[in-house]
């Protein structure tokens, strides 16, 4: 027999509040980590899925896609160099078009390989363009009612959608991977600006033979490559965001530490006269702080599923189009840190636990 | 008769220096199997000191006890912990039974807290021998808060029985109880302690609960002084 785990059996209602108190926060936590995962799969989703292992830009865009402008020349010569095994050029352009149901955000990528190293390798329906007027979109247009098959237009630029890809959305926005022509087609036609230019693109994808590290490549002057991490890191907030956004969760679990530390506390407070006579009658500390811990054990891992359940609830009401994205991985993360929490909560009674002199269960205060 | 309890000039003093304060004397006392001894004196003459060296729960600062030829001042604290789990009974004032387990329950966790555990089935079997002994046959499945005080104090006896202890100590059983619980109560523990033929020291400072010892032992301003019933 437990005594620990009886306890928790018997007394069910006192540990209910502690227990509720553990999911209200691991609710919290993993709603906040679903926005955390899901902000940042949406932003960063178009690169991660690609299977370049480092881009290159020019040096004054500071890694960032949108500020990026290399010369065609620049992008051959890349090509060439010692180390790389495929260099696939890419334009880039954040802009508004048109789906079968109206306005749409895009990033449209063009590439002129459409399984170049800029392009994510796996398709979830369709095929992959055969044309240059054909493209494969982020599935996450299919609610807006982009299919297989569906036209989008980007400022009177129109390509036909020929398969679809998943987890591929750049800065939030959805991405088309069309061919370099129609980016640029499109290109020109939403920025009038850029007409004049009619060979640039905006970065290399490029992937690497085993062992060729990024910063080893041999490039043209002005152009910089960075890893796909350093990529990722370099997408304007994303780092600030998931800093941020972790910071909160860590406080919070801090939290979740300090009223387990409390319960137990105040528990252990209460018990004082019965721990005595329980060590007085041959109970060690290690007994007694095993069931301790058990109790945090069991309490915050109940807590947890609960707060999960909660999440998920709540994660089938949010309207389409918030960033939320539920992963069994960060479920995993958030469970374990929680239980970590509540363990590391339970251990600030241990001390007084084992301070509990067995001597004072005689004597007592009745007379 | 064998001697099974020895005491041997036991002093214990607290603090140190200006602000020592001896609480117990050269006590000396030994016990055969089988007799049980009542311990008198008034609140602070040193008799829980006593009790607590003899149980294993405090260390006398200087003098022996040994207990079935067990040196008991000479245990580390762990040590400690198992001799009051294999080789003690204990009687509180107030029953201190784990209000969240049965009757039953408390008396079999007694046996979790063995180092050589009897099996599960043994151990309530006996659990539940001792319950009827002590009139509680119907209330082993209650839970404490639903016993009354001299139920819970007889739940309480059973307990200090449960390990098959070589002394049973008990701390003023009759603190919380009326008069005539309170001998009822220490009637059916000299009876368990006679029949199943332990040892055992009562402390009290109730003159009346000494009838059903075999003798009595006074202590006053922490010197022990023997008399006999």
């Amino acid at each position: 027999m437990r005594l620990g785990l009886a306890e928790l059996r018997r007394n069910r209602g006192r540990f209910a509040s502690v227990t509720a108190a553990l999911a209200l926060i691991a609710f919290l936590v993993l709603i906040l980590s679903a926005i955390s995962d899901g902000l940042y799969f949406g932003a960063t989703g178009a690169l991660r899925s690609a299977p370049a292992d480092a881009y290159a830009f020019s040096t004054d865009a500071k890694g960032s896609l949108v500020r990026s402008s290399l010369p065609a020349q620049a992008a051959a010569q890349l090509a060439t160099a010692p180390g790389v095994r495929q260099a696939t050029p890419l334009g880039v352009l954040l802009t508004t078009g048109a789906g079968p149901r109206g306005e749409l955000d895009v990033a449209v990528l063009g590439s002129p390989d459409p399984r170049g190293a800029g392009v994510p390798g796996k398709l979830t329906e369709g095929r992959r363009p055969s044309s240059a007027t054909e493209s494969v979109a982020d599935s996450v247009l299919r609610s807006r009612g982009v299919r297989v098959g569906s036209t989008v237009t980007v400022s009177g630029v129109s390509t036909q959608v020929v398969g679809l890809v998943s987890d591929a959305s750049y800065q939030g926005q959805p991405t088309l991977y069309t061919s370099l022509a129609t980016w640029r087609e499109m290109r020109h036609a939403a920025r009038p600006e850029t007409r004049g230019d009619t060979s640039s693109v905006t970065a290399v994808a490029l992937r690497l033979d085993p062992g060729v590290s990024a910063s080893s490549v041999q490039v043209p002057a002005g152009v910089s490559v960075l890893t796909k991490d350093e990529t990722i890191n370099a997408i304007p907030g994303t780092a600030q965001q998931r800093s941020t956004l972790n910071a909160i969760i860590y406080t919070t679990l801090l939290v979740a530490a300090l009223v387990v530390g409390l319960f137990f506390a105040l528990l252990t407070l209460e018990r004082r006269d019965l721990l005595a006579s329980l060590k007085a009658l041959g109970a060690s500390t290690r007994l007694l702080g095993t069931g301790l811990f058990l109790q945090a054990v069991v309490a915050t891992g109940v807590g947890v599923v609960v707060g999960a359940a909660l999440a998920r609830l709540l994660g089938l009401v949010i309207p389409e189009g918030v960033p939320i994205l539920f992963r069994t991985q960060t479920l995993g993360v958030v469970a374990v840190l929680s239980i970590l929490s509540g363990v590391l909560g339970a251990a600030f009674s241990l001390r007084r636990i084992a301070r509990i002199d067995p001597a004072t269960a005689l004597g007592g205060t009745l007379q | 008769m064998t001697e099974i309890l020895t005491v041997d000039g036991v002093t214990k003093v607290y603090g140190s220096g200006h602000t020592a304060v001896t609480a117990l004397e050269h006590a000396s006392l030994s016990l055969e199997q089988g007799e049980f001894v009542a311990l008198l004196g008034p609140s602070g003459s040193g008799k829980t000191t006593l009790l607590s060296i003899i149980g294993g729960l405090l260390a006398p600062s200087t003098g022996t006890v040994s207990l079935g030829g067990i040196d008991v001042g000479a245990l580390s604290a762990k040590q400690q912990t198992v001799f009051r789990a294999e080789t003690v009974g204990f009687v509180f004032q107030s029953a201190n039974l784990v209000p969240f387990l049965t009757a039953r329950e408390n008396l079999v966790l007694m046996n979790t807290l063995r180092r050589h555990k009897v099996p599960a089935a043994q151990a309530r079997a006996r659990a539940d021998q001792l319950l009827d002994e002590l009139g509680l046959a119907d209330r082993a499945g209650n839970l404490p808060e639903q016993l009354s005080g001299g139920e819970r104090q007889r739940v309480a006896i059973g307990r200090s029985l449960m390990n098959d202890p070589d002394l049973v100590l008990v701390d003023e059983p009759t603190a919380a109880l009326d008069t005539t619980l309170g001998r009822q109560v220490v009637q059916l523990l000299a009876r368990e302690i006679k029949e199943r033929g332990k040892t055992g020291i009562m402390v009290t400072h109730d003159l009346r609960m000494v009838e059903y010892t075999d003798r009595y032992l006074e202590i006053l301003d922490g010197h022990l002084q023997a008399a006999t019933a």
